[in-house]
């Protein structure tokens, strides 16, 4: 058996190769081809028998001490390899590689098997979409012409994939795009899911870390696919803050002061939380705290705030400005909403409900087009417009109108009016 | 303690064993979070590491599909 062979002098036992390839790649599964059998050993021999079904035995090595030993024929491999992927590991596959001097010896033995091996890459069950038309890795065991170059972050990087790192040799890459903060954005492609053929993912690397995919429009993909659509653009469209300025780091080492009703305000404090509160309807969903003077805020936060937050693309004193600037009565917050052209101000129209008692806002369309429904404005909205006036009421119809306006404004004025306008 | 594998992370932390935060700071990735930490000025806690997670991870499958360059279009 493999696993016991009696090794030449200098020669690694298999066992030995995979302690040496374990303590390397202690994330990944290593699949150690024996002849006609693929073996596991160890904890990997447990894993695999869980996954696949398959037996574990015990094997007495020449030292004397006892390994578990999984196996299977290695024509089933093209059917337990997916399933060992599926269930989440990173599989390595090591082949033989004949030693000279053993394979002399087994050639002038006439055996037809070799001994000694050394892991190839052969990692997983991909589909190989253009593997034909790539000349098929050497088995070389090096990275160092690409690693040397890289941060110590590239090379962190680059070791969760050793698996395939440690085998294939990689090139260092020209950079599809570099950013304004300097960033170099390699590897950037589409790639299809396993889990849901359906959907396909684009994705890249930054400063040599991957980024988490993203999820493509099915109409960008076909763009790409016919090369209409480049990797600068899917980097704009699928991570645009990641191609943003980044604000300067004292921007978030100390309090940033907003200009308030009544004077300076101080955040002093900003951060981001899951809702862990399941009675909540935002349960689960990612919120925004500060803490401005003596209150507290919390509001659920957009995607686009996050990703910004994130990678730090705006100041916290932005972010409480777009998601707090209503609570905190802030000018500055008002100053974002803009009434759509064509609007008369006049024809805006704040006033209390005869009805629900509540504070609604509404405004006129113009000739032909009637007026807008009446939204009720928010407390805070009301206290902004009547108390602080650091709202204007064109403001606030923009913020609560806008959509409406536009809709109308964009819609034809139907016949059946016009026509009756003419009679 | 010896250091976990990422696999046995991933199990304790789907078990809940663990939280994100230990999990972030057992893993690879343990460097990088803490100089996001350092750079948006907060201290390394539960609620950030589980942003962070939620931000970065990528599942081992997924990795293996993106690590094959073979796999996939590339303009």
């Amino acid at each position: 058996m493999a696993a016991s062979r009696k090794k030449e002098p200098g020669q690694l036992s298999v066992m030995d190769q995979f302690d040496r390839m374990k303590e390397k790649h202690p994330d990944a599964l290593l699949l150690f081809r024996t002849g006609n059998t693929y073996e596991t050993y160890r904890q990997d021999a447990k894993k695999s028998s869980e996954i696949l079904g398959i037996p574990v035995t015990s094997r007495t090595l020449d030292n004397g001490s006892n390994i578990k030993v999984a196996s299977f024929p290695h024509e089933a491999l093209d059917t337990y390899l997916p399933r060992l992927v599926r269930a989440g590991m990173r599989v390595a596959i090591c082949e033989h590689l004949e030693d000279p001097r053993q394979k002399k010896k087994e050639q002038e033995a006439k055996h037809g098997e070799t001994t000694s091996q050394q892991p190839i890459n052969k990692e997983s069950d991909m589909p190989r979409k253009k593997r034909e038309k790539t000349p098929q890795e050497e088995p070389v065991k090096t990275t160092k012409s690409a690693v040397d170059e890289t941060t110590p972050k590239e090379k962190k990087s680059e070791s969760q994939s050793a698996t395939q790192g440690e085998t294939a040799e990689r090139k260092p890459r020209e950079p599809q795009m570099v950013t304004v903060n300097g960033d170099k954005v390699t590897h950037g492609h589409a790639y299809q899911s396993k889990t849901n053929p359906e959907d396909w993912y684009f994705t890249a690397k930054i400063n040599g870390e991957q980024l988490k995919p993203q999820k493509m429009d099915p109409a960008d993909l076909a763009a790409y696919k016919e090369k209409e659509l480049t990797v600068p653009q899917l980097m704009e469209r699928y991570y645009p803050t990641k191609l943003m300025p980044r604000v300067p780091d004292v921007a978030y080492q100390v309090a940033n002061v907003l200009p308030g009703p009544e004077g300076n305000l101080t955040i002093d404090k900003f951060n981001v939380y899951k809702e862990t509160d399941e009675t909540r309807a935002d349960y689960g969903k990612y919120k925004f705290y500060a803490q401005v003077g003596d209150k507290k805020m919390s509001t659920t936060a957009s995607r686009e705030d996050l990703n910004a937050y994130f990678d730090r693309v705006a100041t916290p004193g932005q972010l409480v400005e777009r998601n707090f600037g209503d609570r905190l009565h802030l000018q500055s917050h008002y100053e974002q909403f803009r009434l759509p052209e064509g609007i008369d101000p006049k024809g805006i129209r704040v006033a209390k409900d005869k009805e629900d008692g509540k504070w609604k806002v509404s405004a006129d369309l113009g000739e032909g087009r009637g007026r807008t429904s009446r939204q009720e404005l928010s407390f805070d909205d009301g206290y902004s417009l009547f108390k602080t006036k650091t709202a204007t009421r064109e403001q606030i119809a923009a913020k609560y109108l806008t959509e409406e306006i536009s809709t109308k404004l964009a819609a034809p004025l139907s016949m059946e009016k016009s026509a009756s306008m003419k009679m | 303690m010896a250091k976990l594998e990422y696999d046995e992370l991933v199990q304790l932390l789907q078990d809940g064993t663990i939280g994100f935060l230990r999990f972030m700071l057992e893993s690879d990735n343990a460097e990088s979070y803490l100089e996001w930490c350092g750079l948006h000025g907060i201290e390394p806690s539960e609620e950030s590491a589980e942003f962070y997670y939620d931000e970065t991870e990528i599942d081992m499958m997924e990795r293996q599909l993106i690590d094959d360059e073979d796999y996939g279009i590339s303009n």
